[in-house]
């Protein structure tokens, strides 16, 4: 394992770049933070029609929301490989094929996160905003979402080792991240295949473990600080 | 074509070739991973902080690594590892079924652990205390009041996790199980037609999708109904 670590450290990394697009740990590691980032706006934006005081609205979007949840994300990915050049007459590398996915399929569990943090925070909160005389806008940007963005953490943090995780799925279309490079390589050393295998499992684990325990320590500390929070001022 | 059309004949029989190994799939990894995952459970249960601490690594560990490098290694790398004999006879079945089974099934079972763990876990302390007053000994404990009480908090979970595998099966398709979406795909390469089959696939799944959230609604509405009708 070693010996593989010691010659193709730099392939496993970075893949072929800079004579390809850039591939390996690395890309993996891109897919899955830009997905995070573009998410969040997307989720948020999910999270209006579903806090909607329309019930047909609120309907529609939890059925958009039911139905990304449902089908499953490797489905969801060959969808948008023959289908958004199809619709749009231009065709994507696999690596942008799988980041839009990746941000609409998590931006749906995003949305679900947004709503549930909002709704964890005392309705006093969004009154004394109002009879504060803020506006129903800036209460939601000044008062509501800071307070919201605190609870919302941990999940946050879960969310990105699952897209870490997510990203494998790259290789069903040829996105030459982590997995499709290691499988590369493990196809051109014969009898070491297992081996690097084993090396792919332990980078994994090397990037999703120790987030695992982030949002593990950070729901505690949630908790804790909203036991506080919550006991009456004597 | 319309999808009436289009199911009815030649494909319609690929694709419900590729939904009973889907449904096979999927039970098989459901019932070894509540197994799987019971097991795990009960060891964590352990008096000995360091099995504890060794299992809850080892679960961590597999949650950690993606399903697909799961499956990948259980069909490409772990046969490589068997002596001759049982390798043959692994080769001479459906290898590819029974590799997948293998990868799904562990990685269900830690998810499932934690489930049950987190149900065990939300048993108030005074419910053991109450029990071990009343003259029960540790095991009865257990066995009558705490484990029927965890057992129904973690029914929607368990019925969420048989979603989530249902799901997860599609990923065999890397190895080549014929399931559901490996059909699909082998008819869009026949036809050079996408909509159609991956149509047909998503549909499926919102059916599966729909009776087990439905089944999860109306178990949570009946376990409401019964604790009011005690209290």
């Amino acid at each position: 394992m070693i010996e593989i670590l010691q010659e193709y450290w730099l392939q496993l990394l970075i893949g072929g770049f800079p004579h390809t697009p850039l591939g390996g740990l690395a890309l993996t590691l891109v897919l899955a933070v830009s997905g995070l980032v573009l998410a969040m706006p997307v989720g948020l934006l999910m999270a209006v029609p579903l806090r909607s005081r329309l019930k047909p609205v609120r309907a529609l979007a939890e059925l958009i929301i039911f139905y990304i949840r449902s089908v499953p994300l490797l489905l969801h990915v060959l969808w948008v490989y023959f289908l958004l050049p199809a619709a749009l007459g231009v065709s994507f590398p696999p690596a942008i094929t799988m980041l839009i996915t990746l941000v609409l399929f998590n931006g749906a569990y995003i949305s679900k996160i947004v709503v549930a943090g909002i709704d964890a925070l005392p309705r006093g909160q969004t009154e004394a905003a109002m009879s504060l005389g803020f506006g129903p806008v800036q209460t939601m940007r000044f008062i509501i979402l800071p307070q919201a963005l605190r609870n919302m953490l941990p999940s946050l943090v879960s969310q990105l080792s699952l897209l870490i995780k997510e990203t494998a799925l790259g290789a069903a279309i040829g996105a030459t991240e982590a997995t499709q490079t290691f499988l590369d390589l493990a196809n051109n050393l014969p009898g070491q295949a297992i081996q690097a295998y084993a090396l792919l499992a332990l980078a994994y684990f090397a990037l999703c473990y120790p987030l695992l325990l982030l949002g593990r320590r950070l729901e505690r500390r949630g908790r804790r600080t909203a036991k506080i929070a919550l006991e009456p001022a004597s | 074509m319309t999808l009436i059309e289009f199911l009815s004949g030649r494909y319609g029989e690929l694709l419900l070739k590729g939904l009973t190994v889907t449904l096979q799939l999927s039970g098989v990894t459901l019932a070894a991973g509540f197994v799987i995952g019971v097991l795990l459970t009960l060891i964590r249960l352990s008096p000995f902080w360091i099995v504890r601490q060794a299992v809850g690594l080892l679960v961590d560990a597999i949650r950690s690594v993606p399903l697909l490098v799961h499956v990948i290694f259980w069909y490409f790398g772990a046969p490589e590892l068997l002596p001759d004999g049982p390798r043959m006879w692994l080769y001479a079945r459906d290898v590819n079924f029974i590799c997948a089974a293998i990868a799904i099934s562990i990685y269900a079972g830690a998810f499932i652990s934690e489930d049950l763990r987190s149900g065990l876990r939300s048993i108030p302390k005074g419910q053991t205390e109450a029990s071990l007053s009343l003259g029960f000994s540790g095991l009865e404990t257990f066995r009558y009041v705490i484990l029927p009480q965890a057992f129904r908090i973690s029914v929607p979970p368990l019925l969420g996790q048989a979603m989530t595998i249902t799901k997860n099966t599609s990923i065999a398709l890397m190895i080549g199980v014929p399931e559901l979406v490996y059909q699909a795909q082998r008819i869009q390469d026949i036809t050079y037609e996408p909509f159609l089959p991956y149509a047909s696939a998503t549909l499926v799944y919102l059916a599966i999708c729909t009776v087990l959230t439905l089944a999860s609604r109306a178990y949570s509405r009946t376990a409401v109904k019964s604790r009011g009708a005690q209290a």
